[in-house]
């Protein structure tokens, strides 16, 4: 338990693998010792405060094959060394998949866009101050959450699905491609495997440490997204504290499929409510078949907090939701 | 106990929170505790900025006073959407106890 900031980095083996076979063997040799390291952004705070200790890194940024944006025979693949700031910018994301391009464009600071990649925006551990301190909390393999305690602050953790562990997701990036109905393409010494976003991303029930069903050994190489709501209507927004470097309090990212003024189908997920992305399947529901409305907007908002468990300070996050999520359909 | 560790938790105003325009005037008193007149600018004239928030949050809340300061967004919230949370307001260093 450190609360310094040190300015030298600790000694740490480098590997900056040139092509995907040494990546992919690298990650398989050295397991949970590799500490998989692209734009740095999650990475540098955890070194500088010796909270984590990997005694091995394996740099993905020299492998140009993950990285970019390509059109595939169903829609698009990005490589997940892919910078933000690229795919804020990307001609093709912003005309099929706007969402996207909007969620990325908000993620922290224009700096840290520049180097910050879609991979780790997606693979960054959580966010809660008490675990980044380095205690030990469960998350830390310890046996406590500070966070959920009498005077534990918590107005920045979850509404939905603690379990133990009261974290949220800090992913701009995820809800979006939830909503998108993204792949993510895992891939290891072994070949790969193809895991759709939303079961991409574990609560504490099933995994306390991880954030992400990605095994020792295994590289987050690319996320699929498919032609399925390329050029729908969108709807993201992100409120947090500050309007530039802040994670959300809530976020919502919303596609819709509308032929007149009715909704054939649509898809809804908000971020920082649950450890993972909340993908708000009640709502996209009830509002199947409605017209595009005020009154449809507000009963599904107050439907998607539904079983909304806060704890003592984040009872601000309800109304905050419940109003996102009516912003999202009313249009 | 703190637990902030940097400068990403600490939430100084950015650009995009501050007013495009920002105005000042001179009020033209000389300070009479002073032996040349002169008065603090900078850190002084936060206390009036607090009040002057305070005042301009009540006016828009329909003379809702919440008693505290600083009044946050997530007070703000839950008064207007009429929920409130499980516990007492932080511990504020204003001798409320």
């Amino acid at each position: 338990m450190v609360a310094t900031s040190h300015d030298v980095m600790p000694d740490i083996e480098l590997y900056q693998p040139a092509d995907e076979a040494t990546a992919l063997d690298l990650a398989a040799r050295l397991g949970n010792e590799g500490w998989l390291l692209s734009g740095g952004q999650d990475t540098y705070g955890w070194l500088k405060d010796r909270n984590k200790t990997p005694a091995a890194m394996i740099e993905l940024t020299q492998i140009d094959a993950w990285k970019g944006v390509k059109e595939i025979a169903d829609g698009i693949e990005i490589g997940a060394t892919t910078t933000l700031t690229e795919i804020a910018n990307d001609p093709l994301i912003k005309s099929r998949y706007a969402l996207l391009a909007k969620a990325a464009g908000v993620v922290a600071s224009p700096q840290i866009r520049n180097v910050g990649t879609l991979g780790g925006n997606l693979n960054q551990d959580a966010r809660c101050w008490y675990y980044r301190r380095g205690l030990d909390c469960y998350r830390a393999g310890g046996n406590i959450c500070y966070a959920d305690s009498p005077e534990g602050l918590n107005r920045e953790h979850a509404l939905f699905g603690a379990s133990r562990c009261v974290a949220v997701s800090p992913s701009d990036t995820a809800p979006a491609l939830v909503a998108l109905d993204a792949t993510m393409v895992v891939s290891s010494a072994s070949g790969q495997r193809l895991v759709p976003a939303q079961d991409y991303f574990v609560g504490p029930d099933r995994d306390i440490v991880n954030m992400t069903a990605l095994n020792a050994g295994e590289i987050l190489t690319a996320i699929r997204v498919p032609n399925t709501w390329a050029n729908a209507e969108f709807y993201w927004e992100k409120v947090a504290d500050r309007n530039v470097w802040d994670f959300a309090l809530v976020s919502v990212a919303a596609v819709f499929r509308v032929s007149g003024n009715t909704i054939e189908d649509s898809r809804v997920a908000c971020g920082a409510v649950e450890c993972v992305p909340r993908r708000l399947e009640t709502v996209e529901n009830a509002i199947r078949g409605q017209q595009r409305s005020e009154s449809t907007a507000s009963s599904a908002g107050n439907l998607a907090t539904d079983g909304a468990r806060p704890l003592n300070y984040n009872h601000f996050k309800i109304p905050l939701m419940q109003n996102l999520v009516k912003r999202a359909i009313r249009g | 106990m703190p637990a902030s560790t940097g400068y990403w938790q600490s939430k100084v105003p950015t650009y995009l929170d501050t007013p495009v325009k920002i105005q000042t005037g001179w009020v033209d008193l000389p300070d009479p505790e002073n032996p040349v007149g002169a008065r603090g600018v900078g850190e002084p004239a936060q206390g009036s900025v607090s009040a002057a928030l305070t005042a301009a949050i009540t006016d828009a809340l329909d003379g809702h006073i919440f008693g505290a300061s600083p009044i946050t967004a997530d007070m703000i919230i839950n008064h207007v959407a009429g929920t409130t949370e499980n516990s007492v307001p932080l511990a504020q260093n204003n001798f409320r106890g």
